[in-house]
């Protein structure tokens, strides 16, 4: 009886290490799958298979690892509450990843907490950035003043002058910002409303004169919003991959 | 100028403009679940004047939107959210966009060989 006692305990005590060799495999392979997911872009395929792989981990340094490139997927897939969430876990309970964990957070905009100074000045910078604000060579090392001057030299469009462009215009805006269709329809659309609108004033067809006014007024204003926001999105695929290089070299990614 | 020359010159700044704005990808199951996280209704149930408005009027006139979520789902999205004036200001916006959407840097999303632009109402603005 206490032989097969003993090789019972024995069996399950290798099944255990069997299986959890096994976790540790099929973490592993989750975890490749879901990097792999990530650098194309597909974000929420990377989420699930990181998760499936924290659940697989066998190692907590592991699982921390895989959590915080879990809160960088979240992130992508707009869920910062829960991003922040994570990486709050990770500053709190893993100390491999701590520091990586305050970076990010402070990369994100949350909090500057536990950084040194040299950390604080360059998240300072990267704000500066994501806000398209020019850069101060002067505050920044002899090794990056080439990177400022890059950064400064980007081709920026100023979103006043596309706004004020298509009010006194329909279309200057989108001729400014190098959208050509969008400018021809727009001003063939303003024109033609407000063309209809004098018409109709002029005959003294009033209710046909006000409802073609209300959709000159839409496509109008339409046509500044769609101005000056094609500038900010110009602005920003300008700038982006700058943002992205200073961001990652501040992440050592 | 002869005809040639004026479709070279359109050819050639399309070309140049097209140069200009690097592109990004996403993958097209983020942008649905993007869509649906950011959406107080749901997006794959589009309401009755959105329904008829695709059913009868865009059959009709053979309209291809190149934007995702389409311009009608747009303008119910961005109403539920936010209000019937920013919904109708922001429709027409986007609306005199679509046409160089690609220009713009809008990222692009391919489902079933075709090439959309991703443009998800995340917030308001007024």
């Amino acid at each position: 009886m206490k032989i097969f006692l003993i090789v019972a305990i024995f069996n399950l005590f290798i099944l255990q290490v069997l299986s959890s060799e096994n976790n540790c495999l099929i973490s592993k392979q989750y975890y490749v799958k879901g990097v792999e997911y990530f650098q194309q872009r597909s974000f929420l395929l990377s989420a699930i298979n990181l998760s499936n792989a924290q659940i697989f981990a066998c190692q907590a340094k592991e699982r921390n690892e895989i959590s915080y490139r879990y809160s960088l997927a979240l992130k992508e897939l707009n869920e910062p509450g829960l991003a922040i969430q994570e990486l709050n876990k990770l500053v709190k309970q893993a100390p491999e990843v701590e520091r990586k964990a305050r970076l990010t957070l402070a990369v994100w905009g949350v909090s500057m907490e536990g950084l040194d100074n040299l950390e604080i000045k360059k998240i300072s910078n990267l704000q500066l950035m994501q806000n398209n604000k020019l850069l101060n060579p002067e505050s920044f090392e002899e090794g990056e003043r080439e990177f400022v001057t890059r950064w400064n030299n980007v081709h920026r469009k100023n979103a006043w002058i596309s706004g004020i462009a298509s009010a006194i215009v329909p279309g200057s805006g989108q001729v400014y910002n190098g959208n050509y269709q969008s400018a021809g329809v727009s001003f063939v659309l303003n024109a033609i409303l407000l063309a209809t609108s004098i018409n109709f004033f002029d005959k003294d067809i009033k209710a046909a004169a006000i409802t073609s006014s209300l959709f000159f007024s839409v496509t109008y204003l339409g046509n500044i919003i769609s101005a000056v926001r094609s500038t900010h999105m110009f602005n920003a695929t300008q700038g982006g991959a700058l943002v992205e290089e200073y961001q990652n070299n501040i992440l050592n990614r | 100028m002869s005809k040639k020359i004026r479709l070279l010159l359109v050819v050639t700044l399309c070309f140049y403009t097209a140069c200009v704005s690097p592109v990004r990808r996403n993958s097209f199951l983020d942008a649905q679940y993007r869509l649906v996280k950011s959406s107080k209704v749901s997006p794959h149930t589009p309401s009755q004047v959105v329904k008829t408005y695709q059913t009868f009027i865009s059959a009709s006139l053979g309209s291809d939107c190149p934007m995702y979520p389409s311009c009608s789902r747009y303008a119910q999205l961005v109403t539920s959210k936010c209000g019937h004036l920013e919904g109708v200001l922001m429709s027409s916006a986007r609306l005199q966009m679509e046409f160089d959407a690609q220009i713009i840097g809008f990222p692009i999303i391919l489902i079933n060989r075709k090439i959309l632009y991703e443009d998800i109402p995340y917030r308001c603005h007024f």
